[in-house]
């Protein structure tokens, strides 16, 4: 994360501080499910994202072979919608849960665009070989937690408490790929541009005596 | 849901013959709901007669020859208290009640009434259910709680001295458990906290100082305090609490040889 970055929420504390001897499951949680947790946040401001600190662990070391997935997604309704991005993240990279273990860095490559005043979801989900731990929060974080007993099948806004985790942003907004309907809209112009352009070179060429190549 | 036991068949009154030193009533108008082991009375029938056989539309045989000759009299059949007993079972989406899908094989029910049986609801959402004699039954409904329903985790703190303090959400559950009429209640309408180990190990640990004792606690935030399992050691535990049956999801803890110690 560079220095410039700017944070769309973090809810770290100081010097990426967390509860380290508390969190959801993702995965096996011992209880019959194969759970998914997922924490929503909205931007104040519209930026593009960049990365993702987020604090991860395995709940006992060697049960965390496979890989498993952290993903920005889409608000629906209350809960995660569809992905805007995923990030597979192996499982034997993680430390042990109950360790000051660092946060997990994940950096965009699509770099979505994330509006201002619109919710969106990180979500940890992985499958049932695995007992992932999203670490809570430790300051207090009141934003509302998702729980899914079923991998992310189905979700449900219980009132969990949100694991810790911080959303970067890219220092300059990046545009957005133009929908066709803009192509529309700038065609005729471009169209316009390039006939001045050939007109205006082949003045020039019929003043210098030039002639294009055949 | 309260898990209840407390009737018996409701009474039915019919008219029938019986003859001194027989064992048989009949000229009964319908035998269509009579089981065997209800109860039967009326004049020249002994106190404690039970049906034995539904022999035919018309015919029963009690355990008790009967002590003097009547026909056409009022009989009466079955009535609270009366045997057998039957578990039933009740689906909060159809809201239907209705006997039990695979019946338990304990042979003492066609003999006992229910008022000897008790039931309590465990923290695994298992039923555990007594007919009064040695052995004990456990009921494993299907399906799972709604999680709208269930308690939640939202914090554990050590206070030290070994004593815990859980923050969360409806740790009371929903019901107070299991009760047998006006005779006794079986509740468990308050926190039990659980602790699984990565091995498959259970460990249970008792709690005190609830904040609340009433049940459906919705959005309120509640408090309870626990120590752990003497039995327990360091490491990390998926830990539910689980009020009158209904458990939450696991949280994830990490116990640590000095929470252990009782530091």
């Amino acid at each position: 994360v560079s220095l410039a970055d700017p944070v769309v929420f973090s809810n770290f504390g100081a010097g990426f501080s967390y509860n380290i001897i508390s969190g959801n499951f993702a995965g096996n949680d011992f209880g019959g499910d194969v759970a998914a947790e997922g924490d929503t946040f909205t931007p104040a401001s519209s930026l593009n994202f960049s990365s993702l600190n987020i604090a991860l662990s395995c709940f006992v070391t060697g049960l965390c072979p496979d890989n498993f997935t952290v993903a920005l997604n889409q608000d629906n309704g209350g809960v995660p919608g569809v992905a805007l991005e995923s990030f597979t993240v192996t499982g034997g990279s993680l430390g042990a849960f109950g360790s000051s273990n660092a946060p997990l860095v994940l950096t965009s490559i699509l770099k979505p665009l994330l509006t201002a005043g619109t919710a969106y979801w990180v979500t940890v989900s992985a499958d049932a070989n695995d007992s992932v731990v999203w670490n809570w929060n430790s300051t207090g974080d009141p934003s509302i937690e998702a729980f899914s007993p079923d991998a992310g099948t189905s979700w449900f806004a219980l009132g969990f408490t949100p694991g810790a985790y911080q959303v970067n942003a890219t220092s300059a907004t990046i545009s957005d790929t133009p929908e066709p309907s803009t192509f529309v809209l700038l065609a005729p112009m471009m169209l316009l541009l390039l006939g001045l352009r050939n007109f205006r070179v082949g003045v020039w060429n019929r003043l210098n005596g030039h002639h294009h190549a055949k | 849901v309260i898990f209840a036991a407390d009737a018996g068949p409701a009474q039915f009154t019919s008219s029938g013959n019986i003859t001194s030193g027989s064992n048989i009533i009949t000229n009964i108008p319908s035998t269509a709901i009579l089981q065997v082991r209800w109860s039967v009375s009326g004049s020249g029938i002994p106190n404690g007669s039970v049906i034995t056989s539904v022999d035919s539309p018309t015919q029963v045989h009690i355990n008790s020859n009967a002590t003097a000759t009547a026909a056409g009299d009022t009989i009466s059949w079955g009535a609270v208290f009366s045997p057998p007993t039957q578990l039933f079972d009740f689906n909060p989406t159809t809201n239907m009640i209705g006997p039990l899908t695979t019946p338990i094989p304990d042979t003492n029910l066609r003999n006992i009434p229910a008022y000897p049986t008790r039931m309590l609801t465990l923290p695994n959402g298992q039923l555990l259910f007594s007919d009064s004699s040695s052995q004990l039954w456990v009921y494993a409904p299907d399906g799972v709680p709604n999680p709208t329903l269930r308690p939640v985790i939202n914090g554990v703190t050590y206070n030290g001295g070994g004593v815990f303090t859980l923050t969360g959400l409806r740790l009371n559950g929903q019901s107070a458990g299991a009760a047998y009429g006006d005779d006794d209640q079986m509740d468990s309408n308050y926190p039990i906290v659980r602790m699984t180990s990565a091995t498959g190990n259970v460990y249970y640990a008792r709690t005190t100082n609830w904040s609340k004792v009433g049940v459906d606690g919705g959005a309120s935030s509640e408090t309870v305090n626990f120590t752990l399992n003497p039995a327990i050691t360091p490491g990390n535990y998926s830990l539910v609490v689980s009020g009158a049956g209904i458990a939450s999801f696991p949280t994830a803890i990490n116990i640590t040889a000095g929470e252990v110690a009782g530091q």
